[in-house]
């Protein structure tokens, strides 16, 4: 054999070998996401939302979050999103909250809600709230970082045809002696050594996973219509949701099914989720707002407002609700 | 071609490709030093501080200072500088019927010089109180404008700014049945 095929064969086998060795380690990465890998995830989502509404950069920012070939709402490719957002939504902007990332094969998939907002007049005068909708979305990890696959938007649906799917609640026993709501679970100032303490930024992320997963189990099962099983896996094994006291796997489904829930259904929106080391785990709370859509392209309306109050516990299967308790607003220092 | 021409254009290759490296090594330090590159911890924990920011502004925790500590040592809220003058800013006056939320979507948080920015899409929201069966209504939609920095407590908001996209706040709704027993003489 001449030098030259040596050199050739030679060349071929160490490519075979970089390539298995590459391809072997994308499909071990597929099945976990580094905290980095989830924060530029979330970033992408964020920037999606400011890019599209706001029009920066004449649409470049929102086109830079997608894959060269990526897709949403009909257009593909770079050139065609840039154009796609490149006004920008006039007298309409919007919140997205309860960003849930997951990681697949591919790379990740991700569901998040949105609210809208539409201005009514010019300046000083309040906004009205507008349609609600759902975002589910592919990533993918390109030479350049995590970019946006392919993005599906799905409106909120009404709720005469969502509450169709709501079981009643049974009728509740006179005799039964509810336990009293648990105690609030109050936040220190801002903690001063908030990274050197138990909490890695991996388990951040993924309470804030949790937290906002738990919009989606109650509304819409995470995509599978059943949300009880969805809702009650959320919550560690002697988990307590406070008001109305629920404890145990059963009456946990039993207190989810007896909400109105379908597979695009959107209600309970999560925003400012703020989360802090304790002796037990990790404690928290977050704003929330419950969105009713009413009629096809009529405003949504709002249900309720209030927030929640946390224990976290990290278990087997990863970070679950110990105890979790809604305040409805009140007046007044909270 | 000579060997000794084949010997030259090898060593003017090096040179080139060397310098090139130097130059491209040298630029990239410092654009890094520039803007150093932020940590996924880096990154949790300025989401932690903007979340944080509605709580510790309207519910006025600590008197204020759970909100002016979010400041680093001269942070500014707009104008509002000094740990005192931004701890009025979370005590009293939201509460009460307006009852408002400062409700906000993650920032968009970009690496920088002095540490990281950021831009947050918020609205202030007026809750509703269940009891008193007053609705929830939005107010105000705006965007932060932050730069934050990391100081030995860990990162803090070193200026932020707010820009209305629309309106301001509503007049306190006041229900019927409370407007009537104002005007109504205690007994």
């Amino acid at each position: 054999m001449s030098i030259w095929k040596t050199l050739l064969l030679g060349t071929c086998a160490a490519g075979i070998v970089t390539m298995t060795a590459v391809s072997g380690q994308q499909n071990r990465a597929a099945a976990t996401l580094t905290a980095m890998d989830y924060v530029q995830i979330q970033q992408l989502v964020v920037k999606a939302q400011y890019g599209l509404y706001s029009g920066a950069q004449e649409g470049r920012m929102f086109s830079s979050v997608f894959a060269p070939d990526g897709t949403y709402d009909g257009q593909t490719g770079t050139a065609a999103l840039t154009a796609y957002a490149k006004n920008g939504k006039p007298g309409v902007r919007s919140l997205v909250t309860n960003i849930v990332i997951t990681p697949t094969a591919q790379g990740a998939s991700g569901r998040h809600y949105e609210f809208l907002l539409r201005f009514l007049k010019d300046q000083n005068e309040p906004v009205a709230l507008d349609t609600t909708g759902r975002y589910d979305d592919d990533f993918v990890k390109t030479p350049a970082g995590w970019r946006i696959q392919k993005r599906v938007f799905l409106p909120g649906v009404l709720t005469s045809e969502a509450t169709k799917a709501a079981v009643p609640a049974a009728p509740a026993d006179a005799s039964a002696q509810r336990p009293a709501v648990p105690a609030a679970v109050p936040l220190s100032r801002p903690p001063k050594t908030a990274f050197t303490s138990t909490l890695t930024p991996l388990d951040y992320i993924q309470i804030q996973n949790l937290v906002a997963s738990y919009g989606q189990a109650l509304d819409n099962g995470l995509n599978n219509d059943d949300n009880g099983d969805a809702y009650a896996s959320l919550f560690a094994s002697d988990g307590v949701f406070g008001r109305p006291y629920t404890t145990g796997a059963d009456a946990l489904k039993a207190l989810a099914r007896t909400q109105p829930h379908n597979r695009r259904y959107v209600r309970h929106f999560l925003t400012n989720i703020v989360i802090e080391p304790s002796a037990e785990g990790a404690v928290g709370r977050q704003y929330v707002i419950i969105i009713d859509q009413t009629e096809k392209d009529r405003p949504a309306r709002v249900l309720g407002a209030g927030h929640y109050e946390d224990i976290y516990v990290k278990t087997p299967a990863g970070w679950k609700f110990k105890q979790r308790t809604l305040y409805p607003a009140r007046t007044g220092p909270q | 071609m000579s060997r000794h021409r084949l010997a030259a254009l090898a060593a003017w290759t090096v040179i080139t490709v060397g310098v090139g490296a130097l130059t491209y090594g040298v630029a990239h330090a410092q654009k890094a030093s520039e803007a150093p590159a932020l940590t996924a911890a880096d990154y949790v924990e300025i989401q932690m501080l903007v979340a944080r920011y509605g709580f510790a502004l309207d519910t006025g925790t600590d008197d204020g200072y759970m909100y002016a500590d979010l400041f680093a040592p001269g942070g500014t809220f707009i104008k509002t500088q000094g740990r005192d003058e931004l701890a009025k800013l979370a005590r009293g006056g939201r509460r009460g019927p307006a009852n408002v939320r400062n409700m906000s979507s993650l920032a968009i948080i970009e690496p920088s010089a002095e540490g990281a920015t950021g831009i947050q899409y918020a609205e202030a929201v007026n809750f509703g109180e269940r009891d008193k069966k007053t609705p929830t209504e939005m107010d105000h939609f705006l965007w932060y404008e932050d730069v934050y920095v990391k100081t030995p407590d860990g990162w803090r908001f070193k200026s932020r700014a707010i820009h209305g996209e629309n309106g301001a706040l509503k007049k306190p709704f006041v229900p019927p049945a409370a407007a009537s027993a104002a005007q109504t003489p205690a007994r």
